[in-house]
């Protein structure tokens, strides 16, 4: 596993977009198996990259940040607008900022936001960068197919926007990633780019068991790791925001690795699996900011196979913008 | 590993516990039967023998005596 350790960057807030449209579940077995009642999902006018548009401006709007100063922007998503060019740069000119803004796009999901932060604040604490914007986000309802079951009740669509911030009073991030692509088949788009199979699906496929015992399996061990490699303490750990999978899955994890349910969050009731979204949603909806000497613990795992856990202790409380709806 | 526990294991899986299932009892036959079903019997499986079955695992398999000899294999 890659350990990393970032000075010299904070994160500063977060803000969530969801569309209005709310789909309900219905089937009673289903929602207390996975702990999803419902979801938001868009309609076919709104991409991903329209939610995280509305929470960054909301988010520089609440916190009277400068555009001027945002010179990285990195846009985590497995639903661009188009498969070329990058939505990074389409969201730089609408957000109106400067041309001197580094722009990438990166295409993970479930351990999307680590892998995100991780590289916003690498790249910025190398460049002394003053500000960064990370937009993470998925409209994976797009993607499944109708009548499959085991995924079109599950997922729901997102858009999320963190403002980080160079500063040298920061305490250090913490991250550990690592992935296993012989599970690649595990969670698929088939036929989605340019390796063409033998049939002709393009719905999003999802291995139930396979993805739960890496889940159940994987997860535990990997965060364990983290843990004795940087020797932290858990019973030290104010909050640990995991992808939200689903409630059975998550479950599980928390108790192979011992930690209380209370110190967890859970947004899977009225948002679902909102993928790449997860943490920082839940993080808008159920924890409503962090507050300063709070240490935090993120986990997100899923799709690749792929994942990341990230440690810090804030030095500043990370504000976090009423959840927007459009 | 006894049979008629496992047995009992495997129908604590479902909300309203089947009636008339045996070891012979081809799985996929019992109503409730569905993925979700399948999730809890891999878990079940996971903490009672810390044994990992895959979907493809469960898939070559018919019936309950089925997941019990392969469980029974990879207990050793």
């Amino acid at each position: 596993m890659s350990f990393i350790k970032i000075e010299n960057i904070s994160i500063v807030g977060i803000s969530t977009a969801v569309p209005t449209q709310t789909s309900i579940n219905n089937n009673e077995k289903f929602i207390k198996a996975t702990g999803v009642a419902e979801k938001r999902i868009t309609d076919k006018k709104i991409c991903t990259s329209d939610l995280c548009f509305e929470a960054a401006e909301k988010l520089i709007s609440d916190l009277s940040i400068d555009k001027n100063d945002i010179e990285i922007l990195i846009f985590v998503t497995q639903t661009p607008d188009y498969k070329l060019p990058v939505t990074s740069t389409i969201l730089q000119h609408k957000l109106g900022l400067q041309q001197s803004c580094l722009c990438l796009d990166i295409p993970l999901g479930c351990s999307g936001y680590v892998y995100g932060l991780t590289t916003i604040s690498s790249l910025m604490n190398s460049g002394k960068i003053k500000k960064g914007l990370l937009l993470v986000g998925d409209t994976i309802s797009k993607e499944v197919d109708k009548d499959d079951q085991s995924t079109e009740p599950l997922f729901g669509d997102a858009g999320t926007a963190t403002l980080l911030s160079y500063d040298e009073n920061s305490n250090p991030m913490l991250f550990g990633l690592g992935s296993d692509g012989e599970g690649y088949e595990s969670i698929i788009i088939p036929n989605s780019g340019s390796r063409v199979g033998n049939n002709e699906t393009k719905k999003l496929f999802l291995n139930g068991i396979d993805v739960f015992n890496f889940g159940t399996n994987k997860i535990p061990k990997v965060v364990n790791q983290f843990i004795d490699n940087f020797t932290l303490d858990k019973d030290n750990i104010s909050h640990f925001v995991f992808h939200q999978a689903n409630k059975f899955m998550n479950d599980k994890i928390y108790k192979k690795l011992g930690i209380s349910v209370d110190k967890t969050s859970s947004s899977l009731k009225k948002f679902g699996n909102t993928s790449s979204a997860t943490i920082p949603l839940t993080i808008v909806t159920e924890l409503g900011g962090i507050k300063k000497d709070n240490s935090i613990l993120f986990c997100g795992f899923g799709v690749g196979l792929s994942w990341g856990t990230f440690y810090t202790k804030m030095n500043n409380d990370i504000f976090c913008s009423k959840l927007i709806e459009i | 590993m006894e049979q008629e526990k496992f047995l009992e294991q495997f129908i604590a899986q479902f909300d309203d516990e089947p009636t008339g299932v045996t070891m012979d009892t081809d799985f996929r036959d019992i109503d409730d039967w569905d993925s979700l079903t399948a999730l809890g019997v891999i878990s079940m499986i996971d903490d009672e023998y810390n044994v990992k079955l895959s979907g493809e695992e469960l898939k070559s398999l018919k019936s309950i005596r089925d997941i019990f000899n392969i469980v029974k294999t990879k207990i050793g």
